[in-house]
């Protein structure tokens, strides 16, 4: 399961997100088809996350003596590694979300997508548009520019907020 | 009376694959644990003792290969438990006590809810086992008893049900009780000492907590004449509480607090009704509870009981019992005959495998049928015989598949090898051998377990002839007593808090409720270690493992929790196994010490024994190496390292290593040689033929130096 993973995470996204374009887009809709091809290779990170958190934690002595007080599989499962991982997951999770409106912006800018055909705008458009206009008007590249860098910014400083809220030896200075 | 064997260890042999070969972690090793007793375990880094606990335990590494022997608890050999019947004996029938503290305990979980956690868990199963044993027993008896010719043993065990549910109930009610009213002690101790100390900060949570507790006590053994009052001051409590928590001032409720305590100060030290005897009273007689005071009440049920249903109905519950004996012990010679009959089968040079199993079916059949039904204490060997006999042929033939192919692989592997060695090079690496299992003990592992089974039971009819059976009657009946209390004693949530709280006070931990809502991290390594032992004692475990407890930690906190240990398995009568590298450590703990050298036992015996009479040369040196005070001259060291036990060696493992070493150290394995009753030592030294080789000086001077202290505190 893991070296399938690692064939499917090698496939640059990029391609994928062309071919869900090229092949979907006619049918769906050019957003839907963004969507999926967000999702059939968004999955693959995580799980392998999950799975190096979970080997991590299987690990522990904690659980082994967990086990010698009697604790089944599934007990130790969802009691004692999964809400210890939990913390790393979440987090990681959260980052996802810039990761992705950035590739999204990438995308359109690079007019692989182009979204205003479903009638909805974006940062890649915005971007790409301003592009020919930059020496007279650089406003119109620096305010979208600036958008999407606090966008980046305020999920990054939310992710890390949510790792220290999950940590209670983070936690227990303000209790 | 001979001591209760807990857990029998027998012929233990565990090897671990490894990449370069077979690693023998383990050989033949044999020990008894009985009640209350301290066993040490002690050896050098690697010799197996960590194995010989895990396997105890099952959780054996997954590289571990279980070559043969038994590990017997109870009706089980722990040697062939299955994962999901392990749940069921880890935690409450053996807890284990790890060597690191840091990081035996999960670091997200509360240290409360680590320790409640195995309370809850285990009390829910336990309630239903013990539903299921005290029904097998009913029948049991009931067939018995109708069949050793008893004409009502259907209305007497009726009759013993129905009452030993009401005995259960009131049981339950009146613990429940008590456990309240000891928790609202508690609680109502803690919010006075903050009151008074005026540390008022989430003061009113436990006021709450107080309140519910108090008012639960309110029971008819418990607080009951003064019910009206301490209700009255709850409601007071209540509504100044509500007052105070705004002005930040409790001292008015202290007055009542201090009230309140001393109605539960009463309660708590009230006599303790006899519910067996009342439920029978209450059944049968008059179904109200009598006032009068506890001590008469109990005195009136209880004569009462006896008379009228205990006596006679014990009188026809022993005739039940001597008839499944008897039955029992006919079967068991029927057992026996079966048994030789099938003998030769498994003796044959080259055992053939299909008979081998047929005359394993038959066996099977026939031991099964040996079983008493109305055993207290559980028979393991017979218990165990089935999982034994398939395990030990199928260890033997599954040997013989295994071969054909291994060999293939064993032989390609040879050529490929020597090959590389022509060309002139030398290969890093070494031909794994075709079989990890050896045919020959495998083989003799099949026979033994036969005749072990013939013995044992020879052994149990001998003992059958003068057995005491009115004594067996009344253990029967006491273990059905206490199997309807298990199965309906509930653990509640905030019941199984005020256990742990109580248990962290006996392991020595300071204001136990603040830092019962602590997180590991915030505890250092003495107190996180004392977290864990007290994790380990919550589901009241029969046997406590402790592998190496103190090493990691500084020496006065060694002391205590050595002297934690020693206390409780003194309090709760528990069997401990302590594994250690240490002898110091052991001195003043182990009643039995055994002494592990390359997997095997090298010399067993009592803690005076090892001390003042060592004879095997690993000993002496291990002593030698134990600094002590009065010790003037260099401590001696060992020289060089353990064996490498891919390659056992022939003679005696220590023989490497050992100054003194005769000729035959190198060539034969020495035997266990017999030097008391209680202490035995594998050493050619103790043969009749051997030279006198002197302990070392270092060591005869101690002895000497402790034998003149030993007297003079006498």
């Amino acid at each position: 399961m893991e070296r399938i993973t690692d064939i499917l995470i090698s496939i640059p996204f990029i391609v994928v997100a062309t071919l869900f374009q090229m092949h979907l887009a006619d049918k769906v809709g050019s957003f839907v088809s963004l969507l999926f091809a967000f999702i059939t290779t968004g999955w693959i990170g995580i799980a392998s996350r999950v799975r190096t958190q979970f080997y991590r934690f299987k690990g522990q002595e904690y659980i082994l003596a967990a086990r010698t007080l009697g604790a089944s599989d599934g007990r130790l499962i969802f009691r004692h590694i999964l809400p210890n991982s939990l913390g790393t997951i979440i987090t990681g999770t959260v980052l996802i979300i810039p990761g992705v409106i950035f590739s999204e912006a990438n995308l359109s800018f690079l007019g692989i997508v182009n979204l205003e055909t479903s009638g909805i705008t974006s940062v890649g458009t915005l971007l790409s548009g301003g592009q020919s206009y930059l020496s007279k008007f650089p406003h119109m590249i620096f305010f979208p520019a600036l958008f999407i860098s606090l966008l980046e910014i305020s999920f990054n400083l939310f992710g890390n907020g949510l790792r220290d809220a999950f940590n209670p030896s983070l936690r227990g200075a303000d209790e | 009376m001979a001591e209760e064997k807990k857990l029998e260890v027998k012929d233990l042999r565990i090897s671990f694959t490894t990449a370069n070969g077979k690693v023998q972690a383990v050989r033949d090793i044999s020990f008894d644990l009985y009640k209350g007793e301290t066993l040490a375990i002690v050896g050098e880094s690697g010799s197996g003792k960590s194995v010989t606990s895990r396997a105890i335990m099952g959780i054996l590494a997954g590289n571990a290969i279980k070559e043969g022997g038994k590990i017997l608890y109870g009706d089980k050999d722990l040697m062939k438990t299955s994962e999901d019947e392990f749940h069921r004996i880890r935690g409450d029938k053996i807890a284990m006590v790890f060597q690191d503290p840091l990081s035996s305990l999960n670091p997200i979980m509360r240290v409360g809810q680590q320790l409640t956690e195995a309370m809850l868990l285990k009390n829910k199963t336990s309630r239903r086992e013990s539903k299921v044993a005290m029904n097998r027993l009913f029948k049991a008896l009931d067939e018995n008893m109708t069949a050793a010719g008893v004409a009502d043993a259907k209305t007497d065990l009726e009759k013993f049900k129905k009452f030993g549910i009401r005995h259960s109930k009131l049981e339950s009610e009146y613990t429940a009780a008590l456990d309240y009213a000891k928790q609202a002690q508690a609680e109502a101790e803690s919010v006075i000492i903050h009151i008074e100390n005026k540390a008022v900060d989430k003061l009113s949570q436990d006021i709450t907590d107080f309140c519910q507790a108090a008012k639960k006590s309110v029971s008819h053994f418990v607080v009951r004449d003064r019910a009206a009052e301490l209700e009255a001051l709850l409601g007071d409590i209540k509504s100044k509480t509500a007052e105070a928590k705004k002005s930040k001032d409790y001292s008015a409720v202290l007055e009542d607090f201090k009230k309140a305590k001393s109605i539960l100060d009463e309660a708590v030290s009230f006599d303790a009704p006899n519910t067996f005897t009342l439920g029978y009273y209450l059944t049968f007689d008059e179904d109200k509870i009598p006032d009068m005071p506890v001590a008469e009440l109990n005195e009136l049920t209880h004569d009462k009981t006896e008379n009228e249903f205990m006596n006679p109905f014990m009188r026809r519950a022993e005739k039940g019992v001597r008839y499944s004996s008897e039955k029992t012990d006919a079967a068991r010679r029927e057992a026996i005959s079966i048994l030789k009959a099938e003998l030769p089968v498994f003796e044959k040079a080259e055992p053939d495998r299909k008979e081998c199993e047929a005359a394993a079916k038959k066996m099977k059949a026939a031991v099964i049928k040996c079983l008493d039904p109305l055993e207290v204490i559980k028979d393991s060997e017979t218990h165990t015989f089935e999982s034994s006999i398939d395990y030990a042929v199928d260890l033997y033939f599954g040997g013989f598949k295994k071969n054909a192919k291994e060999e293939k692989r064993f032989t390609k592997a040879t050529e490929k090898h020597e090959k590389a060695s022509r060309g002139g090079k030398t290969p890093d690496w070494e031909v794994i051998p075709a079989s990890y299992i050896n045919l020959e003990a495998a083989h003799q592992d099949m026979v033994d377990t036969v005749k072990d089974m013939i013995a044992h039971f020879e052994a149990q009819i001998e003992a059958n002839k003068n057995a005491d059976f009115a004594q067996r009657t009344l253990d029967i009946v006491d273990n059905l007593k206490e199997q309807e209390q298990n199965s309906v004693y509930r653990i509640t949530k905030s019941v199984a808090r005020e256990k742990a709280i109580k248990l962290m006070e006996s392991v020595g931990i300071d204001e136990p409720r603040r830092r019962f809502r602590q997180y590991p991290f915030e505890f250092s390594g003495g107190m996180r270690q004392r977290i864990v032992i007290a994790i380990a004692l919550t589901a009241n475990p029969d046997i406590l493992i402790c592998d190496e407890p103190t090493t990691a930690l500084d020496v006065t906190i060694q002391a205590q929790i050595l002297e934690l240990i020693n206390n409780l398995k003194r309090e709760r009568d528990l069997s401990v196994i302590f594994i250690t590298h240490d002898l110091g450590v052991v001195a003043n703990m182990a009643d039995r010490i055994a002494v592990m050298y390359a997997g095997k036992i090298v010399e067993y015996g009592t803690a005076a024994d090892i001390f003042y009479d060592p004879a095997h040369p690993y000993t002496w040196a291990l002593l030698s190496s134990v600094p002590d005070l009065d010790t003037k001259e260099k401590l001696q060291s060992i020289p060089g390292t353990p064996p490498n036990m891919i390659y056992p060696p022939k003679g005696d493992a220590f023989a490497d290593r050992n100054v003194n070493a005769l000729v035959i150290d190198f060539e034969m394995q020495p035997p266990m040689f017999k030097i008391s009753d209680t202490h035995y030592a594998a050493t050619w030294l103790l043969h009749p033929d051997a030279p006198k080789i002197e302990r070392p000086k270092i060591i005869t001077e101690r002895i000497e130096r402790m034998q003149k202290k030993r007297g003079e505190t006498k």
